[in-house]
């Protein structure tokens, strides 16, 4: 038998999940990117929130009905100066009775153009899950989230729509094209109206779980010394146990599906 | 049975697993297991004062554990003495103990002067007995607030071994349960020890000492 088993059920598990949220609390990223004139500057803020735990035997978490509550803002600057030279109007001077009388030099410089779009909305999922737990190369045990799957993601009619603008505007784009146009943009229509139809019934995850299945996050980090009492004094230093092995399973052998924690520890 | 039964949270350290705590905790503090009189407090040793009595003034003497191995319920000691019983809910515990003591005023050899200092020395001959120590107890929970609490461990009897007669047995196994209690007690357990970043323990029942296990059962805060 381990040294310590640990177990908590599907509410204590959902508990986790929510306090687990709290902690994550909003995650940001932005970044930016050039290709030839245009410029793109782009940001995203996620956070999670909702959602129950849902625990299948032998290994796998499922999360959920969880929101993941996102900002979208992206800017595409494009520099009209880049592909259109800037010109002046020549300077032009005439005599006259009085003396000479120029014109004075006017240049062009175009201007850049920027575009903005923010978007904000909420996408609900359900998400299967596996741990990973190994001992890694700092000497500590880390808990990797594996993604099994995504039964179900759905965008909401808003987002379903922007991206079928996208679609829309893109097809534009492409459908002048000499020979593969038209075929490009039926192809794009095709694949924006499939995510779109997919994301608004709730079908786009099992679209993307091949894609994303192996995904792996870390969500927990434990240092293989495991301090048990701090210091006390000068005579009393801190007690710390090793952490030889760490498992996590789930098992519903005893009539309930519990998230099984076992550890073997050493002095 | 699932582990967590009614509750939400389970945990349940093995005797196994809280051997091991015993020796990190002792052997990161042996102070906890040695006291004596005749040193000054250290990560090794606890002073203790001297026993004092007219005319022999300072009377020292030493205690020594060493790192106690519990069983939990049901008996899996192999060797627990009688009268002791290990019943539902308790652990034993079995160490030894120690004592050593200072004799004054006696020659070290029979032709040496008399030992008259009241501080030991290297030249002082110490009287040594080394006795075997069985005891039952069961943990004991004190919590403060959801998620904040320590455990620790009490005793409620204590055999020694091959000791006679009976009386001085009696005496000397009142004697020790009350020093191997106290040195058990020093063991304290915080519950932050079984929290994490993301959530407190909230212990509603425990612990339950069965199935070789101290059993705890609870709530996350």
């Amino acid at each position: 038998m381990p040294d310590i088993t640990a177990a908590v059920d599907e509410v204590a598990a959902s508990t986790l999940l929510a306090n687990g949220q709290t902690l994550l609390g909003t995650q940001s990223v932005s970044d930016s990117g050039s290709l030839g004139p245009f410029n793109a500057t782009w940001g995203a803020t996620a956070s999670f929130s909702g959602g129950s735990v849902d625990l299948v035997p032998p290994d796998v978490v499922r999360i959920t009905d969880c929101d993941l509550n996102y900002s979208l803002n992206f800017t595409l600057s494009f520099d009209l100066s880049s592909i259109i030279p800037d010109f002046c109007l020549p300077r032009i001077c005439i005599p006259t009775p009085f003396g000479r009388i120029c014109t004075p030099r006017i240049c062009i410089d175009w201007p850049s153009i920027s575009i903005p779009i923010s978007f904000s909305d909420v996408v609900k999922f359900t998400a299967d899950f596996r741990f990973n737990v190994f001992l890694n190369s700092s000497s500590e045990w880390q808990v990797d989230a594996v993604i099994v799957g995504i039964p179900f993601l759905q965008l909401s009619p808003a987002a379903t729509a922007i991206l079928s603008a996208i679609g829309l505007a893109a097809a534009a784009i492409l459908a002048p094209i000499p020979f593969i146009g038209p075929l490009l943009a039926g192809a794009v229509l095709l694949i924006t109206a499939t995510i779109g139809i997919a994301g608004l019934t709730g079908f786009l995850g099992t679209l993307l779980s091949p894609f994303v299945s192996g995904l792996s996050f870390t969500v927990y980090k434990q240092p293989q010394v495991f301090p048990v009492l701090p210091a006390s004094g000068p005579f009393d230093p801190a007690v710390n146990v090793n952490l030889d092995s760490v498992a996590v399973a789930v098992d519903g052998s005893g009539g309930e599906d519990e998230l099984v924690l076992t550890v073997d520890i050493s002095a | 049975m699932s582990l967590t039964e009614a509750e939400h949270v389970f945990a349940g350290p093995h005797e196994s697993g809280v051997n091991d705590l015993f020796t990190a905790v002792f052997t990161a503090r042996p102070r906890l297991l040695n006291y004596a009189s005749f040193v000054t407090t250290s990560v090794s040793v606890t002073n203790i004062p001297p026993i004092s009595f007219p005319m022999v003034g300072n009377i020292h003497y030493a205690v020594l554990f060493s790192i106690p191995v519990a069983d939990f319920h049901p008996d899996s000691s192999g060797g627990m003495p009688s009268p002791l019983t290990l019943g539902p809910g308790e652990f034993s515990v079995r160490s030894t103990v120690t004592l050593i003591i200072f004799c004054q005023g006696e020659r070290k050899g029979r032709d040496g002067p008399p030992i008259t200092t009241h501080m030991p020395t290297p030249s002082t001959a110490p009287i040594i007995a080394k006795l075997d120590v069985w005891g039952v107890g069961a943990p004991v929970v004190t919590a403060f607030a959801p998620g904040s609490g320590e455990i620790t461990f009490r005793l409620r009897a204590v055999e020694l071994v091959d000791v006679a007669p009976d009386e001085l047995e009696s005496l000397l196994e009142c004697l020790i349960r009350m020093l191997l209690d106290a040195v058990l007690q020093q063991v304290r357990l915080p519950f932050s020890s079984l929290n994490a970043d993301f959530f407190l323990l909230n212990l509603l029942r425990g612990p339950e000492v069965e199935d070789d296990q101290a059993k705890l059962y609870g709530d996350i805060v």
